[in-house]
């Protein structure tokens, strides 16, 4: 998948969880960064994520992302 | 060692000088010294516990990130499941110690066995703290997050820093291992340890103690006439707040004059809008600890299957809570009672948030009555974890009636030294935030920072009440 492709997909994804249409992410955005993102809507980003593009995470996948960065690397090498 | 006492005053009077004059390199080796000789000053035999413990999480550290690298992959999985079984059952072993002396309603005078359980049900010290500190490690070298330490010096100072363990806060290894390793505190940072110190003082022999006996006595003796109780019910949060932030207070300024930069364990707490937002400000290094090695596995596995798998991890996540204060029925209580919360808000929490986007009137009122509301609910559980039974918790519920003072029987100057202490913690509170938001460019002048120092110090030695302890010692 093109990057660009990918990224629109999972912005797409991230105003579907949190209910923002207007949200916009950047590598560097964190949970703190957006409103709504907790330890809760955090499994809810994973499984609408999961869902989108087809793939599975695993529990220490998801443990050690730090930021939106991080979540695009890790879809990008599942996604291939 | 309390931290309210000559002792510890003597112990830092003798430490801290001694850090200062040891080269940088060596500094490491002289806070492992420090941190064993207080835990060997405070409980000689549970040394050799906490001794055996590190080694034994520093090489299996060893082994998992050795596992990782074997071509086969997935080779580290077994090892880490197995030493943090151990390390599980390690602490519920001392945990179940006290919990079983007292069904067995044996005393350290009774013969044979039971008087050998009898006296040796007790906690060792800081148990509950340095085994999260030891299992997340373990967790976050198999999740790769950080690499295993090669150190044992300063992966042993870690696990028995001394101003973290007696109540924490739990600080990850990577956050204090990166420290550890290049010590050179500045003199702010040493300056404003002591202040911290100062507050934590503060805060607990003027607010936290003298609220404390007032506690005493509305729990003391519950009767048909118990008037007090409603006092109780309203100052015990406050009191547990005064108590448990002063011990960090105390904790992260200790660290702070040997150049460690801890954890905060509480952010505005009784501010909190939902009961979900009271978790992500209370006690947050135990929370953020359990979200992340509880929660988030449990969370994950129980994934596809919706609200449910929702509803069982956070109840789990809640009991557990409760039970790594105490093996009792009332932890179990306030952490069934704090689930069931926290489920109800989580299931709810989409509503809500789309109703008061279209109402903001509501919206404006709810950022007011959402505190009150978070409160009282945060004070219904707490019951049960001041009360020493379920009996004793139904029974100061069931009485939460009247309020009078003058028939708790105590004097009313502890009631008075009390209020004056939280007053003047909220004002300094107050000023903090008036002073963050529009004087951040005005300072005091020295004369004024000393005399008001001075001024803390002559408050703590004429209204303090000092009590036996910090409550959160005995977790």
């Amino acid at each position: 998948m093109e990057e660009q492709q990918l990224r629109t997909k999972m912005l797409e994804t991230f105003r579907d969880v949190f209910g923002n249409p207007d949200l916009l992410v950047q590598d560097s955005t964190t949970a703190d960064d957006v409103e709504g993102w907790d330890s809760l809507t955090h499994i809810d980003l994973i499984v609408a994520l999961e869902r989108a593009f087809r793939i599975k995470f695993t529990t220490g996948e998801v443990g050690k992302l730090a930021n939106v960065g991080d979540l695009v690397s890790l879809i990008k090498s599942k996604t291939g | 060692m309390n931290f309210l006492s000559v002792q510890f005053a003597l112990f830092l009077a003798i430490v801290v000088p001694g850090y200062y004059l040891c080269a940088s390199r060596r500094r490491p080796l002289f806070l492992l010294l420090a941190s064993y000789a207080f835990y060997i000053l405070s409980s000689p035999l549970a040394a050799i516990g906490i001794f055996l413990a590190t080694a034994f999480t520093f090489w299996m550290g060893a082994v998992i990130e050795a596992g990782q690298n074997e071509p086969a992959g997935n080779a580290s999985r077994a090892p880490m499941l197995a030493a943090v079984t151990l390390l599980v059952l390690y602490l519920s072993f001392f945990k179940t110690l006290a919990p079983l002396a007292r069904a067995l309603n044996v005393d350290s005078a009774s013969e044979g066995w039971a008087g050998v359980l009898a006296r040796n049900a007790l906690l060792p010290l800081g148990i509950s703290y340095y085994t999260f500190k030891l299992i997340s490690y373990l967790v976050d070298v198999y999740w790769k997050k950080i690499p295993a330490e090669r150190s044992f010096i300063a992966f042993a100072a870690y696990a028995a820093f001394f101003p973290q363990i007696v109540a924490g806060p739990i600080q990850r290894s990577g956050d204090f291992l990166e420290q550890v390793h290049k010590l050179s505190p500045s003199t702010e940072m040493f300056r404003s340890g002591l202040r911290r110190m100062l507050i934590g003082c503060f805060k607990k022999a003027v607010v936290a103690d003298n609220l404390g006996r007032l506690m005493d006595a509305a729990y003391a003796a519950p009767g048909a006439a118990h008037p007090s109780t409603l006092l109780a019910f309203y100052l015990f949060p406050l009191q547990l707040y005064a108590d448990f932030s002063a011990l960090t207070d105390i904790a992260v300024g200790t660290a702070r004059l040997f150049g460690i930069q801890s954890p905060e364990n509480f952010y505005e707490p009784f501010l909190a809008t939902s009961i979900s937002q009271y978790w992500r400000r209370w006690h947050m290094s135990l929370t953020t600890w359990l979200t992340d090695y509880v929660f988030l596995p449990l969370r994950m596995a129980t994934r596809s299957a919706g609200n449910w798998g929702l509803a069982f991890s956070l109840m789990t996540n809640m009991i557990l809570i409760g039970l790594w204060h105490s093996l009792s029925w009332t932890f179990f209580v306030f952490g069934v009672l704090h689930g069931f919360f926290l489920i109800v808000d989580a299931l709810t929490s989409k509503r809500r948030s789309k109703f008061f986007k279209t109402h903001t009137g509501w919206d404006r009122a709810a950022t007011w009555v959402g505190p009150v509301f978070t409160f009282h609910l945060v004070a219904l559980a707490m019951v049960f974890v001041r009360a020493a039974s379920l009996g004793q918790a139904w029974d100061v519920l069931s009485r939460l009636r009247l309020l009078r003072i003058e028939d708790t029987g105590i004097g009313e100057n502890e009631t008075l030294y009390a209020l004056a202490g939280l007053t003047l913690w909220f004002l300094a509170w107050v000023s903090l935030k008036l002073k963050q938001r529009t004087w951040s460019t005005f300072t005091v002048p020295a004369w004024g920072r000393w005399a008001f120092y001075y001024a803390v110090i002559a408050v703590i030695v004429k209204y303090g009440h000092n009590a036996e302890g910090f409550i959160y010692f005995k977790f």
